[in-house]
């Protein structure tokens, strides 16, 4: 097994389900709204079309992330989707650690900034 | 600002709004439990030994505070990982202006209006039920029982606290005992369950 000290940039808590930009703009619009979101607002904020928009809901469902819930609002046919506890959760995580590569990003940015070009003459 | 900054200050105001539905887990059913029990013995205590010393309730209640306390905080890490500090925080903000009130209110009317102090359990009943109000976006949607129950039996210690024959004990003992019982079997019940369930 690879040492975590050894791997700086394996960057393990990424979890793969949710690094994916589809699945990331559908969590991201449900972290705002706790009732959650029927499948069409989904669909008109993230941009995607019916298919592919099934398709990734169904694998955040599969992976515990979402709670879809289908009925009907009057005659039509509703479904609505919402973060459950779990997915609050690791969604939270994965924004910890996204938080931690930004951070490590700007310090080398800014580190980076103050050394010498390569090539050149300091 | 540049694009990492910009990025940076999504990523907090998303795992804000995570937090901010997030049900605080941290409080634990059997230690709130026990603080009622603390409560119950107290007063049973106090009327035995016919004493009403307040300033026994607010040693317990700090004492309480601490229990509860240190146990959220050990549990909201175990459970909330990155988001505890976070919820945390979120919590501690909603309750410490009122934990603060009813000490203000404690300590001054002990130390100045020592003849009113039989006020003081129905006013601390309120603020509790006021607390509980405050922080209820992060706990079970059924803490409004609890709180109700509160405001109930505040109401009715500041109705009553001009009645001699009631012990002040009991108008302390009787609703914090029952009332923490009540938020330890809601916070059981409703363990595992979103915020607004």
């Amino acid at each position: 097994m690879t040492d975590r000290r050894e791997a700086p940039f394996a960057f393990e808590g990424l979890d793969r389900v949710l690094h994916e930009k589809a699945r990331l703009g559908i969590l991201t619009s449900l972290a705002d709204y706790r009732e959650g979101l029927s499948f069409g607002e989904l669909r008109d904020l993230c941009g995607l079309t019916d298919g592919n928009l099934s398709r990734h809901v169904q694998i955040l469902e599969e992976a515990g992330l979402i709670e879809v819930t289908k009925g009907f609002e009057g005659r039509r046919p509703h479904t609505n989707c919402k973060l459950t506890p779990e997915g609050r959760q690791r969604f939270d995580d994965y924004l910890a650690v996204l938080e931690q590569v930004l951070l490590r990003a700007r310090g080398d940015a800014v580190s980076g900034s103050a050394r010498p070009k390569e090539g050149k003459p300091a | 600002m540049n694009d990492i900054d910009s990025a940076l200050s999504d990523i907090q105001r998303i795992r804000d709004r995570l937090a901010d539905g997030t049900r605080f887990e941290g409080f634990a059913p059997g230690i709130v439990a026990l603080t009622g029990v603390f409560a119950f013995a107290l007063s049973a205590w106090q009327v035995h030994g016919r004493s009403a010393s307040l300033l026994a309730w607010i040693i317990l209640a700090l004492v309480c505070a601490l229990m509860i306390g240190t146990e959220a905080i050990v549990r909201a890490r175990a459970v909330h990982r990155a988001m505890a500090d976070r919820l945390i925080n979120s919590t501690l903000q909603r309750f410490l202006p009122v934990g603060l009130a009813g000490a203000i209110v404690g300590f001054v009317i002990l130390l100045q209006f020592p003849e009113q102090v039989r006020l003081l359990p129905g006013l601390w009943q309120l603020l509790m039920a006021v607390g509980i109000c405050a922080a209820l976006g992060n706990l079970p949607a059924a803490m409004r029982w609890p709180a109700a129950f509160y405001f109930v039996t505040g109401t009715i210690s500041l109705a009553v606290s001009g009645d001699a024959l009631i012990d002040t004990a009991w108008l302390m003992g009787l609703p914090f005992g029952i009332g923490q019982f009540l938020v330890a079997v809601t916070l059981y019940v409703s363990s595992g369950r979103t915020p607004h369930d």
